[in-house]
């Protein structure tokens, strides 16, 4: 009997394999069009050319697991970019470029007044006027009342994620319902985050019955709306906005009938789910590779640079090395011309996303207000020569293995940032290396997310660290880069200060200018804070993160993507955009 | 159902009766008790057989039996050529796994057989080097699962009873942890605790990993491995080295685990397969090897899947190292059975 | 009877090691997550980190927490979300659901097709079938889950777009926007995913059945069943497979206890809101209470069809059936 174990079956598996192979692979073409305009001025409503109706599919990155404005869910971003803002009024509203403006809620800017708004100290008062066109979407009108309910919500809730504002208010007169009158106990420059800004609301009143602990409250669903769009229904794997009918705004009023948002976590996912049509647009942080799939027939993408940005973080107050050679102000500032910025740059961030800037100052970004001064880093670039003339200066000497060495101790330093995040692992690639050549030893030290955000940086176990911090469109940077704000074990590790660095001058600033509502003065004493975080070598910022929209454009038209860079997400005009007739 | 093969580790790949459930069941229902059908190859290695009726010795009659299958055969020839170039890769290129080109995301050419990756590192050389990680993970997951598997399974089938039935409760606790979470445990654990670094490894090295893994690998080897120690148990010469006096280390080591051999040589071949496959999901998943400065197939493709049809060099390269590789290492395995345990080949 | 308090046994081993998988995991939850960390931002000061963690009890003793929760636990109160307030057992028992649904159809799949290709594949072996099995199933095992997912998307669903103009496939989710329930919306959905925890089941149990098969092909009761004159197709269907599948089932047993927790990557990769992205969402939040009553079920099943699947050897031990 033939026992052919013939070459046959090997023949037939692998054409399988290669079949499947062939079809994955192979060129896409198709024409690209791709704005790079990021974040214009608010697109004006011009209606008359689009057609009204239909349904939009959204897809989102993130789904956020309530809806809740004040307790923890509320410190997902995505519980607002998909949810929350599209649903909730404010008073106070960002544009893109990251202004406060008076929202269609209000009659006009507010007024400041009290003597504290000139000197520093002293009662400081907020006069909101409200418009008497804003309602709820049951008709009933928006009141000062609604405005002192919240101040109470917030304060009253228990889990409530920041009372940052809130706690510093004196009172809420809600005499006159047309106007709301709000005490500071002292001036408060950011107090375009009560009821509006970044990530607060204006709630209502009459919604909860009188109780101001809201923390069991909104899990599944928003009972008002102040907003062009309704919640129609809220799961875990499915969202609903239908349009407000009671809304008094004309230029937000919805155009198409019915917006539906979903969760598609998967970056590849994604990618795959609006080439096929099953989303109509994303917004997904940007990964590698995700530019070259879009480039295809049928599909847009805009770019935009967002509030988040990336560097080097020096930690030194490590606790992972309580010795750590970033005690010493030289070795933070030879690591400062030690890393070839421009390189990670071309190579990590520009054949993705072309318009990447290099960041240059140490807290802010340059497309949010003027507080980035950008003369703080523009003087940073690789230089050899300089970092071995900063260390041996400060009596480095390098030892037999190349590594500077003083004291016994070599300069060695471990560097974290997120596993599996590929864009980070390329940058490390790229640098250590290079850095080793100049006698500067970094050793990576990664961890997944949630271990090195929840766990290791609050505890200071880092060295270098490689991630993204949030400039909130308030420039106060008192929360990251404050004395008081370095965990310890006396505060439970609570502090957000993963730099260790405290400068006592530079904190003073931080607190008068928190406590500066006058625009002109503030912006002086930001920058002071900028000179010294430079001064200092704090930390190497490299880059803004951009920021993406993408949509079907065969299915989609309008002012799309306009609303990239706002901190209120892409999605946020889709009351303009309607379906291509 | 599970879509990582470790945790069908712990049921077998191959040998479809070494999954001897619990055997103490009792004989109400006609279970055979301790004497269960011969789980795993009946071996061929071993002394305790039947002489064969061929006049060749057992060695040379399982080779004759491992060539008749081609394909086991040539994948014994791919795998040694591929550990050579791994292990030298100095012989294909010039390159490092970490150094840059200059070239920027190139397909596949003259200078760059394997193209170059998102920061111009030959993909080539990655591939190779990476293999070095990747294959040494996999070895390694496997004989330190043989061991612990089979010293599990020896003892818990020689003495039975108490030690048997705790020792095989404890195979069920480590088999009813998900890997997820026992992985997202240990994965975090030697950051937070001194003890669980020097145990464990430093995160993201390739100690942790085999570490890791290995405890997800060893169950099904004390089963099968125990199996195949309960039905020998009772047999002359066993009984006939207690007689002379033989300590129970001594009838363990020199007559229970050699007639394992064939079982033990068969699972850990699987073994290989599945924790090559398993560490470059672990690399999906984000729990790998580190891979700023070490390359591994896994941490190869984790990141890539957007270039899968723009740049495929980044993602197919790696993948099939994977897929021959570890497609090579299961038909080695098939063969390997044939030739232990000619009962599963029709005989002329 | 000997059975009963076999089982009685067993049963009580479960509950002991259920125990001890939850002081384990809760160990490891409160010694690597911090449900207050959620809480890093701007505008966060170190107070309201700590006001935060007041008023969550966060700082009240590990062995209170444990204890409260268990005493809850006992009594069927699994609590609400530390994170959201959403109580917990509705959740839990969608993604349970959702979980089985793929998992039993994927199952379904990797028996029917497996049992027969390896039927096929042992009764005609050395054929070009058997060969062209054999390969297809080893390069199945040899594909990491991901990279098949991967694969699956951009073939059934983007290039069948290309090609046909349309495709019967989805590439994630449950339900397209609008629709819910079980229907032929989800059972299109369902298609990508089970096929890729298929295509691995399939490998395996279509090994397994060839070996079993040909382990009975050859064994002396048939020989004697072929000898008395019965057909060849009744022997092939009616008695060895039958006698094939008795190791498959016990296989079969502890494969579906690992249904639950094992659809780790798919679920990830089809946006399937089951068990392991429940666990990993409530893991990241450092939710206890949400982590907790999933290992327990989750052990509980795979404890459970383990003693399924010894209970089964027992029965079915084919020593009983010879003559």
């Amino acid at each position: 009997m033939q026992r052919r174990r013939g070459r046959a079956f090997a023949a037939v598996g692998l054409s399988l394999s290669l079949a499947l192979v062939a079809a994955a692979c192979g060129d896409d073409d198709g024409d690209q069009t791709s704005d790079t305009s990021g974040g214009g001025t608010e697109a004006t409503n011009e209606t008359g050319d689009q057609q009204r109706g239909g349904e939009i599919v959204l897809g989102a990155e993130q789904w956020p697991e309530c809806v809740n404005p004040i307790t923890q869910c509320a410190n997902s971003s995505w519980t607002h970019w998909a949810i929350d803002a599209h649903v909730l009024p404010k008073l106070m509203e960002l544009d893109p470029e990251g202004n406060y403006n008076p929202s269609p809620v209000l009659d006009g800017e507010p007024e400041l007044s009290g003597e504290g708004t000139d000197n520093g100290s002293g009662p400081f008062t907020i006069t909101y006027r409200l418009n008497p066109d804003a309602v709820w979407d049951d008709g009933t009108p928006i009141t000062s009342e609604d405005v002192r309910f919240t101040w109470q919500a917030y304060m009253g809730t228990a889990g409530a994620v920041s009372l940052a504002g809130w706690d510093q208010i004196e009172d809420v007169d809600a005499s006159d319902p047309q106007t709301a009158v709000v005490t500071f106990k002292q001036p408060y420059a950011a107090w375009g985050e009560n009821w509006g800004g970044n990530a607060n609301y204006l709630l209502k009143a009459d919604a909860f019955d009188g109780r101001t602990d809201l923390s069991n409250e909104m899990i599944s669903d928003l009972p008002f709306s102040g907003g062009p769009w309704v919640l129609e229904s809220f799961s875990p794997t499915e969202a609903v906005l239908v349009p407000n009918e009671a809304y008094w705004h004309e230029d937000r009023v919805p155009l198409v009938d019915r917006v539906t948002l979903v969760p598609v976590t998967d970056t590849e996912t994604q990618v795959n789910a609006l080439l096929a049509g099953e989303v109509d647009a994303i917004y997904p942080q940007p990964s590698p590779g995700i530019v070259d799939q879009l480039d295809t027939e049928g599909i847009d993408y805009v770019f935009g640079a967002g509030v988040t940005f990336e560097g080097m973080w020096f930690n030194q107050g490590s606790l992972k090395n309580p010795n750590t050679p970033l005690k010493d102000p030289a070795v933070r500032e030879a690591l400062l011309y030690a890393v070839d910025r421009e390189a990670i740059l071309d190579q990590v961030m520009r054949p993705n996303f072309p318009d990447t800037e290099m960041l240059n100052c140490g807290g802010w970004v340059p497309t949010v207000g003027e507080w980035c001064d950008e003369s703080d880093f523009e003087d940073v670039t690789y230089d050899p020569a300089k970092v071995a003339s900063i260390l041996e200066g400060a009596g480095w000497a390098k030892g037999s293995d190349g590594v500077y060495a003083k004291g016994g101790q070599r300069l060695s330093l471990t560097w974290q940032t997120v596993a599996g995040n590929r864009r980070r692992e390329d940058i490390q690639a790229l640098v250590i290396p290079a850095v080793r050549q100049l006698g500067i030893e970094l050793v990576t030290d990664n961890s997944d997310a949630d271990t090195l955000f929840q766990t290791r940086l609050p505890q200071m176990d880092t060295e270098v660290g490689l991630y993204a911090q949030t400039a909130a469109p308030d420039p106060t940077v008192s929360t990251i880069m404050a004395c008081e704000n370095i965990p310890t074990p006396e505060n439970d590790f609570s502090g957000q200060n993963y730099l260790g660095w405290c400068n006592r001058q530079a904190t003073d600033l931080m607190h008068r200018a928190d406590a500066t509502p006058d625009p002109d003065a503030r912006l002086e004493l930001v920058h002071q804070i900028g000179d010294l975080v430079r001064e200092d070598a704090v930390w190497l910022p490299f880059y803004q993160l951009p920021l993406f929209t993408a949509w079907n454009s065969d299915k989609l038209e309008g002012p799309i993507g306009d609303t990239t860079n706002s901190s209120y997400g892409g999605f946020f005009n889709v009351y303009d955009w309607s379906l291509r007739s | 159902m599970a879509d990582t093969p470790a945790i069908r580790a712990g049921a077998d790949g191959g040998t479809f009766r070494a999954v001897p459930p619990d055997t103490a069941v009792p004989s109400e229902l006609g279970a055979p008790g301790n004497q269960n059908l011969a789980p795993g190859p009946t071996t061929v290695l071993g002394s305790g057989g039947p002489a064969s009726r061929k006049p060749l010795s057992p060695g040379r009659l399982a080779w004759r039996r491992f060539r008749r299958h081609k394909a086991a055969m040539v994948s014994a020839v791919v795998l040694i050529l591929l550990s050579i170039f791994v292990m030298f890769p100095g012989l294909l290129t010039d390159w490092g796994p970490n150094e840059g080109t200059g070239v920027r995301l190139e397909g596949p050419s003259s200078d760059h057989w394997f193209g170059t990756d998102t920061i111009s590192r030959d993909m080539l050389s990655r591939v190779l080097h990476g293999g070095q990680i990747s294959l040494q993970v996999g070895l390694a997951v496997a004989i330190v699962a043989a061991v612990i598997g089979t010293v599990v399974g020896v003892v818990a089938g020689y003495y039975g009873g108490v030690l048997d039935n705790l020792l095989m409760r404890v195979t069920d606790l480590f088999l009813a942890l998900p890997l997820l979470i026992a992985l997202i445990i240990m994965g975090r654990l030697p950051q937070r605790q001194a003890w669980a670094e020097t145990l464990i490894g430093p995160i993201g090295s390739v100690r942790s990993i085999v570490t890791i893994l290995s405890l997800f690998f060893w169950m099904g080897m004390a089963r099968i491995v125990r199996g195949v120690v309960l039905s020998l148990k009772e047999k002359e010469y066993v009984e006939a080295a207690r007689a002379l006096g033989a300590s129970d280390l001594r009838i363990m080591a020199r007559h229970l685990v050699p007639n394992c051999a064939g079982a033990i040589v068969v699972t850990v071949t699987l073994n290989v397969a599945a924790a090559i496959i398993t560490e470059s999901t672990l690399s999906f998943l984000g729990f790998g090897v580190q891979s700023a400065t070490t390359p591994t197939w896994g941490n190869m493709l984790n990141g890539v899947e957007g270039y899968t049809r723009t740049a495929p060099h980044l993602v197919w390269f790696p993948g099939l190292a994977i897929i021959i590789t570890v497609l090579c290492v299961n038909f080695l395995g098939d063969g390997l059975r044939d030739a232990l345990d000619p009962k599963q080949r029709k005989e002329a | 009877m000997a059975v009963l308090s076999y089982v009685i046994r067993r049963l009580g081993w479960a509950v002991l090691t259920m125990f001890a998988a939850s002081v384990i995991v809760f160990a490891a939850v409160k010694a690597t997550t911090d449900p207050a960390a959620s809480l890093r931002g701007p505008g966060i000061r170190a107070e309201d980190v700590q006001r935060f963690r007041d008023d969550l009890g966060l700082d009240k003793g590990n062995v209170e927490q444990y204890t409260t929760w268990m005493g809850n636990f006992l009594t069927g109160d699994l609590g609400e979300s530390l994170k959201t307030r959403r109580p917990v057992w509705p959740d839990l028992r969608t993604a349970i659901w959702n979980t089985v649904q793929l998992g039993v159809v994927a199952f379904a799949i990797t028996v029917v097709f497996g049992v027969l290709i390896g039927t096929i594949s042992a009764v005609k072996q050395y054929s070009w079938f058997d060969n062209a099995a054999t390969g297809a199933s080893f390069i199945g095992l040899s594909i990491p889950t991901f990279l098949f997912g991967l694969l699956l998307q951009i073939v059934l669903v983007l290039k069948f777009q290309d090609w046909f103009g349309g495709t019967p496939f989805y590439t994630s989710r449950m339900n397209s926007p609008g629709e819910s329930g079980f229907g032929i919306d989800r059972l299109r959905h369902l298609v990508l995913p089970a096929l890729t925890v298929a295509v691995q089941g399939i490998a395996v149990y279509s090994r397994y059945m060839r070996a079993s098969m040909l382990e009975v092909l050859n064994s002396d009761y048939l020989r004697t069943a072929r000898a008395k004159g019965v057909s060849e197709r009744r022997v092939i269907v009616r008695h060895a497979m039958r006698n094939a599948l008795i190791p498959l089932t016990t296989f079969a047993a502890i494969d579906v206890g690992a249904i639950l927790a094992g659809l780790v990557v798919t679920e990830q990769v089809f946006e399937w809101p089951g068990m392991a992205r429940y666990f990993l969402v409530a893991l990241q939040d450092g939710d206890y209470v949400r982590v907790l009553p999933w290992l327990m079920i989750v052990v509980f099943a795979v404890i459970i069809f383990n003693l399924i699947a010894d209970l089964l050897y027992g029965v079915l031990d084919p020593r009983i059936r010879v003559g």
